[in-house]
């Protein structure tokens, strides 16, 4: 799960990351009428206004409300999608347009709504540094990422001049701290930062294993006028699997309806733009029919897998969603090894008698108490395959030429 | 590859219904399987196996090399400590672990020089001798091609066909799904390598991060065996 950048902000803040001073608005009339004091918390984690806004922030609320400086700000909508910068997401403002510049941001027609601004002082840049830590699947452990040049996309750097990134993997902090008095050389100019910069990653770990991420991001990570280097932007991602640990809330995603309320149902679902429904157990399997459709001149109209070992009820949600878009034609793939056949031909039959399906339907079932699973399906009037490519075909022929289905749905 | 008809494994998390319905297909494949564990339903059988409250017990009383995990997700970092700690190898069948779990259990593994394969795996198999894990008995046939997967049902699917053409296999190896594994591609290419049996090599890969161009590279470099690769996008 993928935090936003002020939810990411407090949880810096909470590890003694520093960050620039902020606050965020969920309407205009926050920023015209609040006080800034008194006001009740917006933030995901419930934590204190004063939490999310130190007294720092709150007094240059105030004056900025006040109209009394004349200092810039930077109003960042609060989306999950990345190049922010480049899609006018971030803006400059100042005590006099700040208003304007707010209300065009929660007007701004993109795919996404924007909810939520985050304003956050200017800093004056001296430097820009890029700082993360991540998983690595190659040395099965943690890794550091860092760069001089931060600011810039991470992952354009590392195709152009991978030289100015420098990565190290490590298991603890401790061997996280070694490697990183070994391995991080800075000009003597920069020498003050080099503490700094120590104990911010320090706390990045800490951060990273104590609400288990899968990634810490800084980027940029600033030094500015005053020799203080502080996170400009922070992107988090909690570990999914480890989400019933931690007590964060559901998130809004940029998800359809129907994905939205798969992922509520534990259903890997995803929208695609064709007319074949496709359900499987297991991803690969799934992803490999989506091409055997394509192969035979489809277009698969979904993605879903009901995972490993489950069973009919599983089997029947994944058959409601799916079917809830219009669709030509559905093709059920299950290889069953920890899944039983049986269960999911229950899940199919007893769908079938409780909502009317009238579109062609293709099983092919195979694997653990797959005769079981047939002789249910069978009885039931569904025919079963054995071999994948030929149900794709079949799947691919009937809903092409039955038209006739379509168009009595309209 | 890892396992023989003699490898003794114990299954932790026996008593659970996948547990005990894999213990059952394992047997029937020929799995010497001694023992299983699930704490607090010590003394009691599931299929002829005696269960114990731990995995020291199990280990003092069978000595076993393997261990098979159908434990749940939350419970895995422990039950494999305690596995790692008996000095067994160890397979976890179990999806949805945590990845900072995950990477402490395969650091502790590196240190006791074990091997973990997993997690969110669907263990591995060497044809006619002995499986661990949950792929279906029925669908394999001996030969001399290894299948190494990323994917678990994508596996089956694979090995289905292989089998229905006539081209047996020497071992199948599900390395697991997750972002972290203990044991990839990179690991096991090299014991395949030198394997008697395995003539040909089937790798079957997944979308997401970089291990199968790093794979690519490596084979380039270090396989003489012939390889087939398959990512479904």
């Amino acid at each position: 799960m993928r935090l936003y950048e002020y939810q990411g902000m407090e949880l810096f803040r909470k590890y003694h990351i520093p960050v620039a001073p902020g606050f965020l608005i969920t309407n205009l009339k926050e920023l015209k009428n609040k006080n800034p004091n008194r006001s009740k918390p917006r933030g995901i984690f419930n934590l204190n206004w004063e939490l999310i806004m130190p007294q720092q922030a709150a007094g240059y609320y105030t004056q900025l409300r006040n109209k009394k400086i004349p200092q810039e700000v930077v109003v960042k909508a609060q989306v999950l999608v990345g190049k922010r910068k480049k899609h006018g997401l971030i803006q400059r403002a100042n005590s006099e347009n700040v208003m304007e510049v707010c209300k065009n941001l929660f007007d701004k027609k993109t795919d996404y709504p924007i909810k939520k601004l985050w304003i956050a002082q200017m800093e004056n840049i001296l430097r820009e540094y890029y700082a993360a830590l991540t998983i690595d699947r190659i040395t099965k452990k943690y890794i550091f990422l860092f760069s001089k040049k931060g600011g810039i996309d991470i992952e354009e750097l590392a195709q152009k001049s991978p030289r100015d990134i420098l990565t190290f993997s490590f298991f603890s902090l401790k061997e996280l701290l070694m490697l990183f008095n070994e391995k991080i050389k800075l000009k003597k100019s920069e020498g003050g930062i080099k503490k700094q910069l120590r104990k911010i990653i320090q706390n990045m770990f800490t951060l990273m294993q104590q609400k288990d991420c899968t990634l810490v991001e800084i980027n940029p990570l600033i030094l500015n006028e005053k020799q203080r280097l502080i996170a400009a932007d922070a992107k988090i991602i909690i570990d999914d699997n480890a989400l019933y640990r931690r007590d964060f809330p559901q998130q809004e995603e940029y998800k359809t309806i129907l994905e939205q309320e798969a992922a509520i149902q534990g259903l890997a679902y995803v929208e695609l733009d064709g007319d074949i429904a496709v359900i499987g157990n297991g991803a690969g399997l799934v992803m490999a029919s989506l091409d055997t459709i394509s192969h035979f001149g489809g277009k698969p109209a979904s993605f879903c897998d009901i995972g490993g070992g489950t069973g009919a009820d599983v089997m029947e949600k994944a058959l409601d969603i799916s079917l809830r878009k219009r669709v030509k034609g559905l093709l059920i793939n299950i290889f069953a090894g920890i899944t039983h056949c049986d269960q999911i031909a229950e899940g199919i039959v007893h769908y079938k008698k409780r909502k009317n399906i009238k579109i062609p339907v293709v099983v092919r079932m195979i694997g653990t108490f797959e005769e079981k699973g047939k002789a249910i399906l069978e009885q039931a009037g569904i025919q079963v395959m054995n071999n994948m490519e030929k149900a794709a075909e079949n799947i691919v022929q009937v809903s092409t030429n039955d038209k006739s289905i379509t168009r009595k749905g309209k | 590859m890892f396992i023989d008809k003699k490898t003794r494994i114990i299954v932790q998390g026996i008593t659970g219904t996948q547990g005990s319905f894999h213990t059952k297909q394992m047997l029937e494949y020929g799995t010497n399987i001694v023992a299983g564990v699930t704490p607090g339903k010590g003394k009691s059988v599931v299929e002829g196996i005696p269960v114990y409250n731990t995995v020291k017990e199990a280990v003092k009383n069978h000595n076993p090399e393997w261990s098979v995990l159908f434990v749940p997700a939350a419970h895995v970092k422990e039950a494999a400590f305690e596995a790692l700690h008996a000095n067994l190898n160890i397979c976890i069948i179990s999806e949805h672990v945590p990845v900072h779990d995950a990477i402490a259990i395969i650091h502790l593994a590196q240190q006791k020089k074990k091997i973990v394969l997993g997690p969110n795996c669907p263990g591995c198999i060497t044809v006619g001798e002995s499986k661990i894990g949950i792929m279906p008995n029925h669908i394999f046939k001996k030969g001399n091609v290894a299948v190494l997967s990323r994917s678990g049902t994508l596996t089956y699917e694979i090995v289905h066909h292989l089998s229905n053409e006539g081209i047996g296999q020497s071992s199948v190896i599900g390395i697991g799904g997750d972002p972290v594994v203990g044991t990839n591609f990179l690991d096991i290419l090299p014991i395949l390598e030198k394997d008697e049996r395995t003539k040909a090599i089937v790798l079957i890969g997944e979308i997401g991060g970089n291990l199968e161009e790093k794979t690519a590279e490596y084979i380039k470099k270090c396989i003489k065996k012939p390889v087939v690769a398959y990512i479904a996008y």
